[in-house]
């Protein structure tokens, strides 16, 4: 777990045709966060980055259902209307990221959100990240640089929650904390400004409820009362976990402002002595310096055997991996004991954990199953055959032959899996944006395929009328729990099939296109579905180069046509 | 928050319907003697400053006489608060008050909306009795909350005077509404003989975010600060208004090192946090801070560039610190080139350390370091994995070693420390020679030294991000001069690039409008 977001959480993005707006979808997208749609004024039906964009977020709530986040990359002068939008339209977390929002506004958008029962996070934000789930805004700045600087929690684990009033000190700490092999949940940059949505106090108050954190780090500042009323949080009990600060603006003048339009001494309010010492008071850790501060987190973390620190060997890796952890007499892929998962569930199931890092459920690892036996062998025609046969007569080894047959497994070959999953992603998003229904969008694309003489992959046989595999493939679906509803990947597929018999073309989906159905539906990335048929298609490759190796003589000229099968009889 | 003076303030509220004092704001005795007879009888003369108890500094005078009120204008005129000169004093008609009320606007951060202060005496140190105050939500849009405020009103027995004051707070919010003010103080709102109200002082500050918007407030320079704007700080100001990619913040804190310190340096942070923390960082190492400055919010090269020639416009700096949150968001490679440009034309001879931790930060302090290893002065780049406190102490040391350099030690006898000297930066030959090209970009131009196209074409090209090409001998623009304009950034990383690979005949000159003047005066 973690507090605000994960990656299950449905994230908007308005400005997202804008150039931050962009640049921090790819960073989010790429980190992994659920982007599902943004929102442009004047640019709804276009795309970015394949997500649907509307004018507002009343169309995108409406056309993409659930959303449970909106990120606000809109200049200052735009924000309340923008944020305003995003409230009124039910969202109940808005991220405020431009800096420089009239105070006047912010009360405005707080109101909004007060009445609508929704949080906001901001304004001059920038963002949330849980690590190794989501980043929403622009922390990392790059999601390369994301996953290394911050630490995240083992599957299960723990880590601390950070909490800062400033942007670039939101990274700082998150990074140096990792350094001294502290794993972090989540971190919130609630903002510089004198108005902000959620504050120090009510996220504290977040992390005191949240399993997967064991303590608070908090960057505070000169400035407001915020710290104050978190030490009257910790001495009133509300907050019981440990927490560690550091507050920055000691060598601030009273009365002169640093940047943050928060960080200003008014009077004897906000002073740096009065927060160090009413957080002493209170019980927490303050550090003197800020490079004093992972020491000071890592004593608290040791002093209560937390989980959320490193071990030796974890801090010196240079790099990590998620998916098998080797011990010594211990191997566990994807957190599974590898002895308790053997004779127990199918490769099928294994294939779909390793890939998905989730064991998933007997009918999905038998449908998977039978992907993967529906692709084991075509005969001696496909490409990967002939080239492994080839390579394997020159008097290459085994897995020369046998890589010279995957190499050939590309765009052209196999890849028809994955261009029909990403082709009906695209009819689905259609039908989604436009607010229409899949059997229109399916028939206008049939239109346009009959007059410009467009191939679509996943449809039609060079040899089948009516593939074997396919129908049995979309049984075995239907017993695992797939169903053809409109919003689906089998659904799409079953209305381009309708949509072709409507125009007298009857061009069935094959066992490409059922397989790419199938796997998209099972949530698996497009990405790994050219690997699932190289994986099925390996013992086939392994007995044509072996059959090659044993009856063949070297550098025979192979017929790619003319041959002929001497095996038993089907029965 | 931007900060009106009494006089200001009492002018919105005088438009808004509320009354106010007869009175006038004078600069000169001559004024204020004009005022006096204007006003007749008996006058209160206030210098308009922003703080509390002007009376115990002897901020306030009375006078019954024209003569009196001028001779007591000279005093209150040659008076200074804090680091602010007076440069106005008001003149008002003196007032019997029957009773004072303290009244106060204020965003409260807790409640995230307006809220309202009653309480009953006016009158100076209301610091002191927070206790007796009556606190009275606000709803943003509609005002006071009727039932808190009358609470508050009847636990006052203001009895006639009741509605007086209801409509009086009424009208306070409205104004801080109409003028999106961060807090508005009457003190005291006086309640007159036949009941009416009057607001006989007036302390308001204006959201800075929402300046913009108010042109009709006249306010020069949103900033908070506890002197009065410099002039470095306006040229500062004005060259942030006009490039609004990325944020510059700068404020001026000390002209002379505290006695006991290590000596005056310049101060170049990167995020508010993050400057914060670095300055405290610095400050514990001994030095004392010359300047505030904030370049962050991936802010452009040319950007980084000015407030660098800024920070180094003030004299007797030992050095130049940079330092942000070490783990910088934004691409810190546009900041190296900014800064890499400023030192070489400036021909920095103190020594520099600059931490560009953060995204491309291995790029970044390459940039600088190369591009600045043929300045007298070492320039060094430190990294993410380099903590505020290691590269604070390793400035020290390179301070100390360029103090205690030989052939130095006649001025070090007279306890002057080796310190910069403003100078205009340095500028190649060709530029602004008839023969060269120049194309205009954002705030400047580039400049290309055609006598040297033919040697330096390709060499430039390259480095050009395809923005240059050759026409027939001569250097032209692959994209129109309009788009060519906001290239600004690729073309100070173009002249950065081939300085550093020894190509000459690129040169990006960059506007700071009043810095040039500045620096020739000293």
């Amino acid at each position: 777990m973690a507090i605000l977001i994960d990656e299950t959480k449905r994230v908007i993005v308005q400005g997202i045709t804008g150039r931050e707006g962009q640049a921090r979808t790819r960073l989010m997208l790429d980190y992994g966060t659920k982007v599902v749609g943004g929102v442009t004024p004047g640019k709804g039906g276009s795309e970015v980055f394949g997500l649907p964009v509307f004018n507002s977020c009343a169309d995108a709530v409406a056309a993409l259902g659930g959303v449970d986040v909106s990120v606000l990359f809109v200049p200052a002068q735009g924000i309340k209307s923008a944020a305003l939008d995003a409230i009124n339209a039910g969202v109940k977390l808005v991220v405020l990221v431009a800096d420089r929002v009239p105070v006047w506004d912010a009360m405005e958008i707080a109101a909004a959100a007060k009445s609508r029962n929704a949080s906001f996070v901001g304004p001059n934000t920038l963002g949330i990240a849980s690590p190794g789930k989501a980043v929403v805004g622009m922390i990392g700045g790059r999601a390369e640089s994301a996953r290394e600087w911050f630490k995240a929690p083992l599957q299960g684990g723990t880590g601390v929650g950070i909490i800062s009033r400033s942007g670039g000190m939101s990274s700082s700490t998150a990074y140096y904390l990792g350094q001294s092999g502290v794993r972090i949940s989540s971190i919130v940059h609630i903002g510089g400004d004198a108005v902000l949505g959620l504050r120090i106090p009510d996220v504290a108050k977040m992390f005191e409820n949240d399993p997967a954190t064991d303590a608070i780090v908090v960057f505070g500042e000169i400035g407001g009362s915020q710290e104050e009323e978190l030490a009257d949080l910790i001495k009133s009990g509300t907050i019981t976990k440990p927490v560690a600060a550091y507050i920055g603006g000691k060598a601030a003048k009273a009365g002169t402002r640093f940047s943050h339009a928060g960080a200003i001494i008014e009077g004897n309010r906000g002073t740096h002595a009065g927060k160090v010492a009413a957080l002493r008071e209170a019980g927490a850790t303050v550090a003197d310096a800020f490079g004093e501060l992972p020491a000071a987190v890592v004593g608290v973390l040791r002093a209560r055997k937390s989980r959320s620190l490193m071990s030796d060997a974890e801090i010196k890796a240079v790099w990590t991996t998620a998916i098998t952890k080797i011990e010594p007499n211990k191997v566990a892929v994807r957190g599974h004991d590898i002895a308790s998962l053997m004779g127990k569930i199918s490769f099928g199931a294994a294939v779909y954990l390793i890939l998905t890092g989730t064991l998933p459920d007997e009918r999905t690892g038998r449908l998977l199953d039978a992907i993967l036996v529906s692709s084991i062998d075509h005969g001696a025609t496909p490409p990967s055959c002939l080239a492994a046969r080839t390579v394997a007569s020159t008097g290459a080894s085994l897995s020369q032959s046998v890589a010279a047959g995957i190499m050939s497994i590309n765009k052209h070959h196999g890849g028809a899996i994955e261009d029909c999953a990403r082709y009906l992603a695209v009819l689905l998003r259609r039908a989604v944006q436009q607010k229409r229904s899949i059997d229109e969008v399916a028939a206008e694309e049939v239109a346009r395929i009959k007059s410009s003489g467009d191939r679509i992959s996943g449809f039609g046989h060079r040899i089948h009328t009516k593939d074997p595999r396919t129908g049995r493939m979309f049984e075995l679906a239907t017993e695992a729990g797939l169903t053809a509803a409109p919003t689906t990947h089998i659904g799409a597929a079953r209305a381009v099939e309708r949509a072709f018999a409507a125009i007298g073309k009857p061009l069935p989906i094959n066992v490409d296109g059922a397989i790419g159905a199938i796997l998209a539906d099972l949530g698996l990335d497009p990405k790994v579905f050219n690997g699932i048929f190289m994986i099925a298609r390996t013992p086939g490759l392994v007995a044509h180069v072996t059959e090659e190796q044993t009856r063949e003589r070297p550098m025979r000229r192979i017929d790619p046509v003319n041959h002929a099968y001497d095996g038993p009889l089907p029965a | 928050m931007a900060r009106l003076h009494e006089f200001e303030g009492k002018a919105i509220l005088s438009r808004a319907g509320l009354r106010v004092p007869l009175g006038k704001a004078v600069q000169t005795p001559q004024e204020a003697r004009a005022a006096a007879a204007d006003l007749g009888g008996e006058v209160v003369l206030k210098i308009q400053a922003w703080t509390t108890g002007r009376a115990a500094l002897g901020g306030i005078a009375f006078a019954s006489t024209p003569d009196e009120a001028a001779k007591h204008a000279e005093r209150l005129l040659a008076m200074k608060v804090g680091s602010f000169p007076v440069t106005h004093v008001l003149v008002e008609q003196k007032l019997k008050f029957a009773r004072e009320l303290f009244l106060s606007f204020s965003v409260d951060d807790h409640a995230r909306a307006p809220v309202m202060l009653l309480a009953a005496a006016g009158g100076t140190g209301i610091e002191e009795r927070a206790r007796e105050v009556a606190r009275i939500p606000c709803d943003v849009q509609s005002g006071p909350d009727a039932a808190a405020l009358s609470n508050a009103l009847s636990s006052l027995n203001l009895g006639q005077a009741q509605s007086k004051v209801a409509e009086a707070a009424r009208q306070v919010f409205n104004v801080a509404k109409s003028i999106e003010a961060r807090s508005v103080e009457i003190n005291p709102l006086a309640i007159l003989a036949d009941g009416g109200t009057v607001a006989a002082d007036c302390r308001m500050t204006v959201d800075d975010y929402a300046v913009f918007r108010h042109p009709e407030l006249g306010i020069e320079i949103a900033r908070e600060l506890d002197h009065p704007p410099t002039a470095l700080e306006r040229i500062a100001y004005h060259a942030e208004q006009d490039d609004h990619r990325g944020t510059f913040f700068f404020a001026q804190m000390n002209t002379a090192a505290t006695p006991g310190s290590k000596g005056l340096i310049g101060f170049h942070g990167a995020g508010g946090g993050g400057s914060m923390m670095s300055m405290d960082a610095i400050t514990n190492e001994g030095f004392t801070i010359a300047n505030f400055c904030d370049t962050s919010g991936n802010p452009s090269p040319a950007k980084v560039y000015r407030a660098a020639r800024v920070i180094l416009s003030q004299p007797g700096l030992i050095g130049y610190f940079g330092s942000g949150s070490g783990v910088a968001n934004q691409e810190q490679y546009w900041s190296a080139y900014g800064l890499a440009k400023a030192f070489w034309e400036l021909e920095l001879n103190i020594p520099a350390v600059i931490r560009l931790g953060g995204n491309t930060e291995d790029r970044a302090v390459d940039i600088l370091q190369s591009a600045c290893k043929h300045l007298s002065a070492k320039v060094e780049g430190y990294k993410k994995t380099d903590p505020p406190a290691k590269i604070a102490a390793r400035f020290a040391a390179l301070v100390a070693e360029h103090q205690s350099r030989d052939g130095q030690e006649l001025e070090r006898a007279k306890g002057q420390p080796r310190s910069w000297t403003p100078r205009p930066p340095r500028r190649p030959n060709f530029v602004s020679s008839p023969k060269s090209l120049s194309f205009p970009v954002k705030a400047g131009r580039v400049w290309l030294d055609s006598a040297a196209w033919a040697k330096n074409a390709p060499a430039i090209m390259a480095r050009s991000n395809g923005l240059l090409k050759d026409d027939s001998g001569r250097p032209a623009l692959t994209v129109t001069p309009e788009a060519f304009l906001a290239k600004d950034s690729d073309m100070i990383a173009c002249e950065v690039e081939c300085r550093r690979d020894g190509v000459e005949g690129v040169f990006v000159e960059l506007d700071i409008p009043g810095l040039e003047t500045q620096s020739e005066r000293r």
